[in-house]
């Protein structure tokens, strides 16, 4: 008899073992599918946003948590807290608040490396995206002003976890310095140019003004009419721009000299008048100054005392000015040869 | 039921003693690495415990048979190692006792027995393989114990003791990224020609590697490269930014921008910075996607970036600078 039932004992147990009715039940967790954490800065010990995704295969119900985990001595700023995270839900945000209350989820920091989400009274369905905003990025009810601050360069897990089942973790690499600076150097330029170095008048008479010109027109003659003498070009990438100025003394014979005024002054045919006046072109800013920019003509510079004739105020391209210079003289002006030299000077106002 | 001598006890005893002595103790490195120490020794992560070396019953980590001291399946290397039969893991043998003690093994795949004994991670990404294999564990990253038997009903040993291998691999998640350099520069910029940033900062006048970024990962879905920051700047002066198209910029109109090349690896680069003009399309906020790789093979892909800058001829003068931020973001 006792052989008999343990017989029929260890046929039970055989099948029992055989047919797996005594295999544990394990319940695995759904993996967490497209997970991703895309921090605004990998460099060690730096604070920086988290936007963190995923997708949950089985969704999370009513009351359940999400439990986000950083290791690799990750700090979570200690008074970070709901106002400094957005969470989504399929792309929709919810409510966040210190504590779960109807539909509005929890969201606390639980540690220096955990945060805790509890979702409210509205399950998330199985296959939702949850979409995590952690830091300054967060703007759905309030704009976050903390952050959470890297570990040491290596590698940094971020766990999810919680009463929700689904699992995952993801490395995070935090290396010594995530930052390329880049350089470069802008050197101030500026160019000045000169036509010509000599120009001539010629044979200057009280009968009709004279003009200069880059060659010398011959004994007894001199250029009638207005005549470019030379030109000058100028440009400059100085936020200011710059200044032409001419110095030098009028037309000069020993000790006698052509009147010079000031003032832009019409040609004076058989009075002393020495001047000059610009025109401008170009694709620059320039412009010619006063009294130099009208149609008449004026010298205002001295040998000692120079005298702006044209200006850009801020970085030009280049400029031609086309300067054109008169002479007329009285029936008493003294005979001899007149000169003189003009210095000008670009000046960039850097 | 299977018996053991006191003699065959003594003998297994100094196999184990002796086995003790000259098996190294094993150093934490990246990868698991297991063997056969005593409990009391063992300050990592015991998978399995056994009544001796070789000819053996096996118990689970939980139980604690004092004769099963003498020789455990003591595991580390890997960060979050566990024995746990839930969230991570994978079972690498099957235990005979009902209560996981005094037990003959046999291999997962097989259905008589209902106890497992697992490896786990407490990390879900890691991806944990047990097998068995003849000889070795080639391919694994260490034995865990060894099988008098295959598939059923079968005494173990230490890895040495039998030709039927139990082994053990655990990948964990892996990310790698590298800048070579985190300062270079143009040098002095011209409105007649092109500029290339190098690492000593001077700059060149011939397309150059500014400097490189290495990435690997063993993420399945793969990994973006992102850089992010404003273009050259100095105050509000901005050396502007080519744009999403890729252009070789023309002498004398400012422009800023990257290209890459990659080698190695599964990592490509993209649109806009993979062909030979150059393009850059982020700013301070914003980032730009550089590279990517659609699947992760462990294999480290090198970028090569070009940067590239050239001023007009108003451009105000003074010191240019970004700061360029990286960041790669892998998808597990």
């Amino acid at each position: 008899m006792i052989k008999k039932i343990t017989s029929f004992l260890t046929i039970v147990a055989l099948f029992v073992v055989s047919s797996g009715l005594m295999n544990p039940l394990v319940a695995n967790a759904a993996s967490i599918t497209s997970f991703t954490d895309t921090v605004t800065d990998l460099t060690a010990s730096t604070a920086a946003n988290h936007t963190i995704v995923f997708t949950t295969p089985t969704g999370v119900a009513s009351g359940q948590t999400i439990i986000l985990t950083f290791n690799n001595s990750t700090s979570i700023a200690a008074a970070l807290d709901y106002t400094d995270m957005d969470v989504k839900d399929d792309g929709v945000n919810v409510t966040l608040a210190a504590t779960p209350s109807g539909a509005t989820w929890g969201a606390v920091r639980t540690s220096g490396t955990v945060i805790t989400l509890t979702n409210g009274t509205t399950a998330v369905a199985g296959g939702s995206v949850i979409t995590i905003l952690i830091g300054t990025h967060a703007t759905n009810q309030s704009t976050g002003v903390r952050q959470i601050t890297n570990g040491s360069a290596g590698t940094t897990i971020l766990s999810i976890s919680g009463t929700f089942t689904d699992t995952g973790s993801l490395a995070i690499p935090i290396i010594s310095n995530g930052v390329v600076a880049v350089a470069a150097t802008v050197q101030p330029t500026i160019s000045f140019t000169l036509s010509d170095n000599t120009i001539y008048f010629g044979n200057l008479a009280s009968s009709g003004a004279c003009f200069a010109q880059g060659t010398d027109p011959g004994a007894g003659a001199c250029a009638s009419s207005e005549a470019e003498a030379f030109n000058m070009t100028a440009s400059t990438n100085s936020p200011g721009g710059y200044s032409l100025f001419v110095q030098g003394a009028t037309l000069t014979s020993g000790g006698n000299t052509i009147d010079d005024p000031d003032t832009n002054t019409a040609s004076t045919v058989g009075s002393e008048q020495f001047g000059l006046r610009l025109n401008v072109s170009g694709a620059g800013s320039g412009t010619v100054s006063a009294p130099y920019a009208a149609a008449g003509y004026a010298y205002a510079a001295t040998s000692s005392v120079s005298d702006e004739i044209a200006a850009a105020t801020a970085a030009s391209l280049t400029n031609t000015y086309s300067v054109r210079y008169i002479a007329n003289i009285s029936p008493v002006t003294e005979a001899g040869s007149y000169t003189t030299n003009h210095t000008y000077v670009a000046t960039g106002n850097f | 039921m299977f018996t053991i001598s006191k003699k065959v006890y003594k003998h297994f005893f100094v196999f184990g003693v002796f086995l003790f002595v000259l098996i190294p103790i094993s150093i934490a490195s990246a990868a698991l690495s297991c063997s056969i120490t005593t409990a009391a020794s063992c300050t990592d992560t015991v998978l399995l415990r056994l009544s001796g070396s070789s000819n053996a019953h096996a118990e689970l980590p939980s139980q604690a048979t004092a004769t099963y001291d003498g020789n455990v399946v003591c595991c580390n290397g890997v960060v979050g190692l566990g024995n746990s039969c839930s969230g991570n893991y994978a079972p690498f043998i099957k235990l005979s006792g009902i209560s996981g003690t005094n037990s003959h093994v046999e291999e997962t795949s097989q259905s008589n027995y209902s106890i497992n004994a697992c490896l786990s991670s407490s990390y879900a990404g890691d991806v944990i393989t047990t097998g068995y294999q003849a000889t070795n564990c080639t391919g694994y990253d260490t034995t865990l114990f060894s099988m008098a038997n295959t598939t059923t009903n079968s005494h173990v040993g230490s890895p040495a003791a039998y030709n039927n291998k139990v082994c053990a691999k655990v990948v964990p998640q892996s990310i790698t990224f590298n800048i070579s350099d985190s300062d270079v520069g143009f040098g002095n910029l011209s409105s007649s020609g092109l500029r290339y940033a190098t690492g000593d900062g001077v700059g060149s006048a011939t397309d150059t590697v500014s400097y490189t970024i290495d990435v690997s990962t063993n993420a399945a879905s793969g990994y973006g490269l992102y850089v992010r920051g404003d273009p050259l700047k100095n105050g509000a002066s901005t050396i502007d930014a080519i744009g999403g198209a890729n252009t070789t910029p023309s002498a004398g109109t400012k422009a800023f921008g990257i290209r890459a090349d990659a080698s190695g690896g599964v990592g490509a680069v993209v649109t806009p910075y993979d062909g030979s003009g150059f393009a850059y399309d982020a700013d301070a906020n914003t980032e730009t996607i550089v590279a990517s790789a659609a699947s992760g093979n462990g294999v480290t892909t090198t970028y090569s970036i070009h940067t590239v800058a050239t001023i007009d001829t108003l451009l105000d003068p003074g010191n240019y600078s970004t700061n360029l931020i990286y960041i790669v973001t892998a998808n597990f």
